[in-house]
């Protein structure tokens, strides 16, 4: 083991804390005629929804999140189908994060309801992961009103997977030196970073168990599995060396739409884009981040999946430039014989916004007049801001509730 | 029908239409070339309905008629024959073309009926002006790079001109540049008139100028819905983009603080090396502008993330206040390319927010303006 306790290296305490079927506990706990009852929250069933979550009433029934909604209200006729409201659920996510963040800095959120959080300064000072675990859940349940799963252990591997161990409301306590064996029981599916495919692979060469996984050698492994052999090698011994990091970069920011129908028709696709453009742009503001390249992701009615993409004149994260830039590709891309299943709008080759730099336009400069003192940093300056009360007030009312003036794709200034 | 002809100018005239051929068009039509043969000569014709070409073909006449045929079939037909004569027929009220070739080839192609091919609008009332070839592609070459590539502004995608007495003006702006070219025509219009060609029809023309010395006839339609270029043995026509074009003299600055004048080619040559840097980073390139006793000039700076940076010199008379500007090396390389050879470039800036004028030195018909990119001047 190279985790002992004394060891010289300080001891890792890693928690990882997830939200029990957050969406639909979300949705039981804003309308308590749900409680009790099989929830699923996602897309329309005659529409090619997806379930988004599953309220642990409707698992009973084989309900799953990521099954087709037509394949789950077959399970399960009776659930009540909830339209997903995501400005909600980023609500609650940042209370949480906020709970986890006043546990210890150092927190990394692997999606709106989960997280890791190193508490090994904690530990150090004397309070127990149990306590700490315990400490969280109480927090949330006083502040939300929901359930959480907490897993503590020495590295995120161990954690995450003992986060999984005893939902709903579980909490599930790796003591150092005990990872081989809480291990050793578990299909190896369980593993972090395991995928079904792997998996699969690994099934059909004899091994079930993680403990199956521990007792291979390691040459066995490497020949079958290069690289990676030596790291299931290590995660079948509960040795993770991976940090909780706080700094997840953002490489690209996307929106997507599956339509309930194919569609062809240019001006109704534009409209599906605009949108996406207009959300992209205001993620990336939130984010502070800029980007100089905008892309455009299509699906054919046969599956045939592309992405097109154009480098913009500078980085930005202009709602205009964007949706141009995108419109001009889905331009390119619509011909009458051809019908889209899916339509997304994307962004990367993203800068920081302090770093980035604007050009300026050409059309603003002819409205001011040229003795007035060069540019613009308090118009921008004020745009700035009402682009950020826009956001905001999206962000918390959802995204139809203010556009700044004449929409947002209104080209005809001076 | 029935004519004979060189593989040669057949080629030739399939690869002039090729351009304005909707290849991928689910209009089988528009996939085709459009051929006429009539006593006067064989005219081949594309149309993707935004922008038609027609191209005239010597050939000896055996009998008149018309077919259109799949583009690119024929092409790489035509492409794989040797040199030499080519007959091409169509059987009375058939729609194969049979194709001889004069090394003992013989293929045939299916056509469609010519009578459902798009109509092509025709000379019939309207006015002409005449142009010189060599002219029109100088003041093409200094506008058409400076009208908008995407569409969030349609007009933005043309070039606008207008038509005052004998001078002709052509502009184009996208929502960061503007480029301006007068010039004189030979044959004045009865009104003043302004229109705006898409800039893709004026690159099309660009390449059919480039081999072309004599005039071109500009034909407006009275109705102002299309304009047609003629050339001795091409003709091109373009659907106007209607809309009102944006009043673009406000924003020609009438004056500068800073004006600094030097040989185009050793700034591009000095913009090119800082290009290699800004280009892997925000695509920007910092001018600075000395003047004074010594060391009057220009430096250049360019930053790659990570990679490195660069700082060059050129020396260049300043007039005016020390200043500074930083503008975007893609456009900054489009507004020097016009200037080549031995002509002298001048730049006249206002400040770092404010657009940036470059006119080519002794030519007063020209001016491109340029918007600045804001950016964080460290030392200041």
């Amino acid at each position: 083991m190279s985790v002992e306790d004394g060891s010289t290296a300080p001891q890792r305490r890693i928690i990882h804390a997830d939200m029990d079927a957050f969406y639909a506990s979300v949705e039981q706990h804003d309308q308590p005629e749900l409680r009790g009852k099989p929830v699923l929250v996602g897309g329309s069933p005659r529409a090619r929804g997806v379930v988004a979550a599953a309220s642990y009433e409707s698992r009973v029934y084989g309900c799953r999140s990521a099954m087709p909604m037509r394949t789950a209200v077959r399970l399960c006729p009776h659930a009540e189908i909830v339209r997903p409201r995501f400005s909600r659920y980023r609500e609650v996510s940042e209370q949480i994060m906020d709970i986890f963040r006043s546990v210890s800095p150092l927190v990394e959120p692997l999606s709106l309801d989960e997280a890791f959080i190193d508490i090994s300064q904690r530990v150090e000072s004397g309070e127990t992961p149990a306590e700490v675990a315990r400490w969280i859940k109480r927090r949330v349940r006083e502040e939300t009103g929901l359930t959480i799963s907490c897993g503590a252990g020495t590295s995120k591997s161990i954690a995450k997977i003992a986060s999984d161990r005893d939902k709903p409301d579980g909490l599930t306590i790796v003591p150092p030196g005990t990872e081989e064996a809480f291990l050793a029981p578990l299909p190896i599916s369980e593993l972090w970073g395991i995928g079904p495919k792997t998996a699969q692979r690994l099934r059909e060469a004899g091994v079930e168990s993680v403990g199956d996984l521990a007792q291979r050698p390691l040459p066995w492994l490497i020949d079958r599995f290069g690289a990676r052999g030596e790291w299931f090698h290590e995660l079948a011994r509960g040795i993770d060396p991976r940090e909780v990091s706080t700094t997840r970069e953002t490489k690209s920011i996307s929106s997507e739409t599956t339509f309930a129908e194919d569609l062809g028709d240019y001006d109704k696709l534009a409209e599906t884009a605009r949108g996406q453009a207009r959300d992209v742009s205001r993620r990336l503001r939130r984010a502070e981040l800029r980007a100089r390249t905008v892309q455009i992701k299509l699906r054919l009615s046969d599956f045939t999946t592309f992405t097109r993409q154009r480098t913009l004149a500078g980085a930005s994260d202009d709602v205009d430039e964007i949706t141009s830039a995108a419109l001009a590709l889905l331009r390119e891309q619509c011909r009458p014989s051809r019908r889209f299943r899916l339509i997304g709008v994307g962004v990367s080759n993203l800068e920081a916004a302090q770093d980035a730099v604007a050009q300026l336009s050409l059309f603003d400069a002819a409205t001011r007049p040229a003795a007035t003192p060069p540019e613009s940093a308090e118009r921008r300056a004020r745009q700035a801001a009402l682009r950020s009360a826009v956001d905001d007030l999206q962000t918390r009312f959802g995204a139809e509730v203010v556009h700044l003036g004449a929409g947002d794709d209104d080209r005809n200034r001076p | 029908m029935r004519i004979q002809t060189s593989q040669t100018a057949l080629e030739r005239g399939l690869s002039i239409v090729s351009h304005a051929v909707a290849a991928r068009h689910s209009l089988d039509q528009l996939r085709h070339v459009h051929m006429l043969v009539a006593e006067d000569g064989v005219r081949l014709t594309a149309t993707d309905t935004e922008i038609a070409l027609i191209a005239q073909i010597d050939a000896s006449i055996a009998e008149t008629g018309a077919i259109t045929v799949p583009h690119r079939f024929l092409h790489d037909l035509v492409s794989s024959l040797d040199g030499g004569d080519v007959e091409l027929s169509v059987a009375a009220d058939s729609q194969v073309v049979q194709i001889r070739a004069s090394d003992a080839n013989e293929s045939s192609i299916h056509g469609m009926s010519a009578d459902s091919y798009p109509h092509i609008p025709d000379q019939s009332d309207g006015d002409t002006i005449k142009i010189v070839a060599s002219e029109l592609r100088d003041a093409l070459k200094h506008v058409v790079f400076a009208a908008a590539s995407d569409d969030g502004r349609p007009v933005l995608t043309g070039v606008h001109f207008t038509f005052n007495g004998t001078q002709m003006t052509l502009a184009a702006a996208d929502g960061f540049r503007l480029a301006v070219y007068d010039m004189q025509v030979a044959s004045e219009l009865s009104e003043q008139l302004e229109i705006t060609v898409p800039a893709r029809a004026l690159r099309e023309l660009e390449r059919l100028l480039s081999d072309s010395d004599s005039t071109v006839d500009l034909y407006l339609h009275s109705d102002r819905s299309y304009v047609r270029f003629h050339l001795p043995t091409t003709q091109l026509t373009a659907q106007l983009i209607q809309g009102n074009y944006p009043t673009y003299d406000q924003l020609i600055p009438s004056e500068y603080q800073t004006r600094v004048v030097l040989l185009g080619d050793t700034l591009q040559q000095s913009v090119r090396s800082a290009a290699v840097f800004a280009r892997e980073s925000s695509g920007i390139v910092r001018l600075r502008f000395h003047g004074g006793e010594e060391e009057r000039g220009i430096t250049l700076t360019a930053r790659a993330d990570e990679l490195g940076a660069h700082r060059g010199e050129v020396g260049a008379s300043v007039e005016g206040e020390d200043s500074r500007i930083a503008y975007n090396v893609r456009y900054l390389q489009e507004a020097l390319q016009v200037a080549s050879g031995p002509a002298e470039i001048a730049m006249e800036t206002s400040g770092p927010s404010n657009p940036g004028v470059f006119r080519v030195v002794g030519r007063d018909n020209y001016v491109h303006v340029l918007m600045p990119m804001f950016v964080q001047w460290e030392d200041s």
